[in-house]
């Protein structure tokens, strides 16, 4: 999680000097870009071809602390292995988000270097639901189309989540 | 004069608000934010430089021995539409990026640019250990909006005696204003002299000619948290300088008036006091100071009307930024 609040702080020092009340068109929006990373534990997955892993992210010092949406979406997610035995785990991945919402389902490569970031599709990547909560409830769902060589390895996701703000 | 008691008040209390946040831009970087802050709040300090300048007289005339005048002074420094912007080139800063990393550089709006979000593109804070959060550019006040033009507000009491030699003595004082959260004062000194009496055939032309020569000197400083932290302060200060030959032409109660010549400023905006960071732990000591300075040709033009002691006036002066003034006060002999 980010401990920056730069732009917080210039806004407000800048504001300032600015005649604040003079907004017409209501309150003030910024566009705000942060990322956070959800780190899967996966256990006892050894020689079979598909797991599922539940996990919540804090997410309270997530952009910038702003409590005050307009519109947050989930722009890209990247995925990367972490402590694993193996070469890669090549199949399909789905990830969803509050246990309802499917954001990605494709075909992956996933190895210890991380993906290029995956574009969520706009029909899907509204987070209003859980953005304003402390919590982001991740599901992922995995199949492999080999066997799975390690017991105890990790499945980071570095989620890119994009916010207006008032 | 309430005016710029009004601004600071605004001035004071936002700033009081953001002192938590101000120790997370020393944690980005205070290079940066101030850099940042400079090409923001430039059109502020350039308006006020140059709009504090306006209105020091109202005739190339001189009074008569000890004949006074006392008046209250309004200016409008308006900021010119290629100040509603600044450049923001990423060379330039060490943190602070845009987000777009096709781009090198981009206009961002000044505190009298866009509210708009599509006006003002992402910037990409990255700390120290590589974290990094992306944000739009700071908007503007609003101020075109709610009112339709960007102007710097500015006002001043002045009070003017006749001397020797068709000299008068023109004062700018307002004593030292103090309170809890805030400190004030502003002294100006300027001296108009008439020149047609010293130059032969001129003196009998029916017209007025001298010359003046003005300073002006504002400070003020606002406590951020005056109760918990006292030393940690805004200030605000700033000098100007200004020559200008004059002329005017009284026409029944109406009174045509000229000059030119030449306008200067500086101004300071400093963040005073000690800061510690949370994370780090680092302290800074008056850890922001945005200096600017500016000087130009100034010509204006005038109309005033003299209603017995009343004497009202309003003028127009080309210079780094236009500032209209308009004047009210008394005025004897």
């Amino acid at each position: 999680m980010k401990k920056i609040k730069v732009m917080k702080a210039v806004l407000l020092l800048c504001a300032v000097f600015a005649f604040s009340s003079c907004e017409e068109n209501g309150e003030i929006q910024f566009i705000i870009k942060d990322d956070f990373d959800a780190v899967l534990l996966v256990k006892g997955a050894k020689d079979q071809t598909s797991f599922s892993l539940d996990s919540s992210v804090n997410i309270s010092d997530l952009l910038a602390n702003s409590s005050e949406f307009v519109y947050a979406d989930v722009e890209s997610v990247t995925l990367q292995l972490v402590d694993y035995s193996g070469e890669s785990i090549d199949g399909t991945i789905e990830v969803l988000i509050d246990g309802n919402t499917t954001i990605l389902n494709e075909s992956v490569s996933l190895s210890e270097t991380p993906t290029d970031p995956i574009i969520i599709p706009e029909e899907v990547s509204n987070i209003m639901d859980v953005i304003s909560s402390e919590t982001f409830p991740i599901t992922v769902n995995t199949s492999s189309d080999e066997p799975i060589e390690d017991d105890d390895f990790s499945i980071k996701l570095t989620f890119v989540v994009k916010a207006t703000v008032e | 004069m309430k005016k710029i008691i009004a601004f600071i008040f605004v001035f004071s209390s936002i700033v009081s608000s953001a002192q938590v946040d101000l120790e997370s831009v020393l944690e980005g970087g205070v290079a940066d934010a101030q850099t940042l802050l400079h090409g923001y709040v430039k059109p502020f300090s350039t308006g006020f430089g140059n709009g504090i300048n306006g209105g020091w007289y109202t005739t190339a005339k001189a009074h008569k021995f000890l004949g006074i005048d006392i008046s209250v002074i309004a200016n409008g420094a308006l900021v010119p539409q290629n100040d509603e912007t600044f450049t923001f080139n990423n060379a330039d800063y060490k943190n602070i990026k845009l987000d777009d990393e096709s781009l090198s550089s981009a206009d961002i709006p000044t505190l009298f640019g866009s509210q708009e979000l599509e006006d003002r593109p992402l910037l990409k804070f990255t700390d120290d250990i590589g974290d990094s959060v992306s944000t739009s550019a700071l908007p503007g006040s609003g101020l075109k909006e709610a009112i339709g033009y960007n102007v710097v507000p500015s006002a001043m009491i002045q009070a003017g005696i006749g001397l020797f030699k068709k000299t008068d003595l023109i004062v700018r004082f307002v004593p030292e204003q103090s309170a809890d959260e805030y400190e004030f004062s502003t002294f100006g000194i300027g001296v108009k002299h008439d020149l047609k009496q010293w130059i032969p055939f001129v003196k009998k032309l029916p017209f007025d000619f001298s010359a003046i020569v003005a300073w002006n000197d504002i400070k003020s400083k606002f406590y951020i948290d005056p109760d918990d932290n006292p030393t940690q302060a805004l200030e605000f200060n700033t000098k100007t300088f200004m020559f200008q030959l004059l002329a005017s032409k009284k026409l029944s109660i109406f009174t045509i008036y000229g000059g030119v010549g030449t306008t200067s400023y500086e101004t300071d905006v400093n963040v005073l006091g000690t800061y510690e960071t949370t994370s780090s732990g680092e302290q800074y000591i008056d850890p922001v100071q945005l200096d600017y300075e500016g000087n130009s040709f100034r010509t204006n033009l005038g109309l005033s009307m003299d209603l017995w002691v009343l004497n009202i006036a309003a003028e127009y002066a080309v210079q780094e930024y236009d500032v209209v003034s308009v004047r009210i006060g008394f005025s004897i002999r």
